[in-house]
């Protein structure tokens, strides 16, 4: 009887890390309600008219990314158009950073809401 | 071997059923019967600019099948999954001389002729004779929206207004709307891609 129950609490333990694993991460959650639209689930966004994610950005963009993001794309003199995201705060802002970085750019040092806290008060 | 002509039989069916073509596909929006005579639901004469800032009108898809939707350049919601989606669309007929595909715009305010020729540019399109981006002057687009939303209209869900719906409209030689997709949806593509080969043989001569 006793270990019955501790083998039905190993089993349930190895599905609730199950779960764990199987749930979307918040950067992915937060990726697929707000970018996936249009940068698409790949990341690899639509031909010329948005452009798939470069993975130099991770590495010497930092600064750059971030404020695309908190400030958007306004450039009537390409077109090329993107809304702002200033809602969102510094953890979602790396947790979604972090997302695209494992689609793209996985070698590269993570975002921490640390460092976007630091950056995003330039953007301008 | 006394079942034979039975099997034979069997199969004669099956291979009959198979081969029937589906029927034609059907004519939607609201008809009225005038004087014995059913008069079907059809596209208005219209007169826009496109993306190379020539007049577009009903003359121009004159015996045409063709694909239309509604679109802005600058929205982030929906229309880059259908722009992706019409791209294939794009791909498979761009060399039919009896094709076309007319995207509308809802933003006559940003989505200027050069505007739309940057929009189709950057999409790969920008050469095309196939597709074309057109501008709706404001204070038409709701009635030519509703022209062609109308046998869709019970569908949609009214979150952006109704142009916001992301459907894609095949209208037929008579500018008759003879069916529709939900434009981000890949499979729901796939089969008007094959209703447009239908619609395109349709007034082929045989």
């Amino acid at each position: 009887m006793k270990k019955n129950l501790i083998k039905l609490l190993g089993l349930g333990c190895i599905l609730c890390f199950h779960a764990q694993c199987l749930r979307p991460s918040q950067g992915e959650q937060i990726y697929l309600s707000t970018c996936n639209s249009c940068h698409m689930e790949d990341g690899n966004g639509l031909a010329d008219l948005i452009p798939a994610f470069q993975p130099e950005g991770f590495e010497r963009n930092r600064k750059k990314l971030i404020c695309t993001v908190v400030l958007g794309i306004n450039d009537s003199s390409t077109g090329q158009f993107m809304p702002r995201y200033n809602t969102l705060n510094d953890a979602d802002l790396a947790n979604v950073l972090n997302y695209i970085r494992s689609l793209k750019a996985g070698s590269t040092l993570p975002f921490t809401d640390k460092e976007i806290e630091s950056l995003r008060d330039d953007c301008r | 071997m006394k079942r034979f002509p039975f099997i034979a039989a069997i199969f004669f069916f099956i291979y009959l059923g198979c081969k029937q073509s589906p029927g034609p596909l059907p004519i939607l929006g609201e008809s009225e019967i005038v004087d014995g005579d059913t008069i079907f639901h059809q596209i208005p004469d219209f007169s826009y600019l496109d993306q190379y800032g020539q007049r577009f009108t009903q003359d121009s898809v004159r015996s045409k099948v063709y694909v239309s939707d509604f679109f802005f350049t600058k929205c982030p919601t929906i229309c880059p999954k259908m722009a992706q989606q019409l791209l294939r669309i794009h791909q498979q007929f761009e060399h039919n001389p009896d094709f076309r595909i007319l995207s509308h715009s809802i933003d006559p305010k940003y989505d200027t002729t050069e505007a739309l020729k940057k929009y189709a540019d950057k999409l790969g399109v920008g050469d095309s004779r196939t597709w074309h981006f057109l501008s709706v002057p404001k204070n038409e687009i709701s009635a030519i929206a509703g022209k062609y939303l109308a046998a869709v209209q019970q569908d949609s869900t009214l979150e952006e207004g109704f142009t916001h719906t992301g459907h894609f409209l095949l209208i037929d030689q008579e500018r008759r709307i003879r069916s529709f997709c939900d434009g981000t949806k890949s499979e729901e593509v796939d089969r008007l891609m094959k209703e447009i080969s239908l619609l395109l043989d349709e007034k082929k001569p045989h």
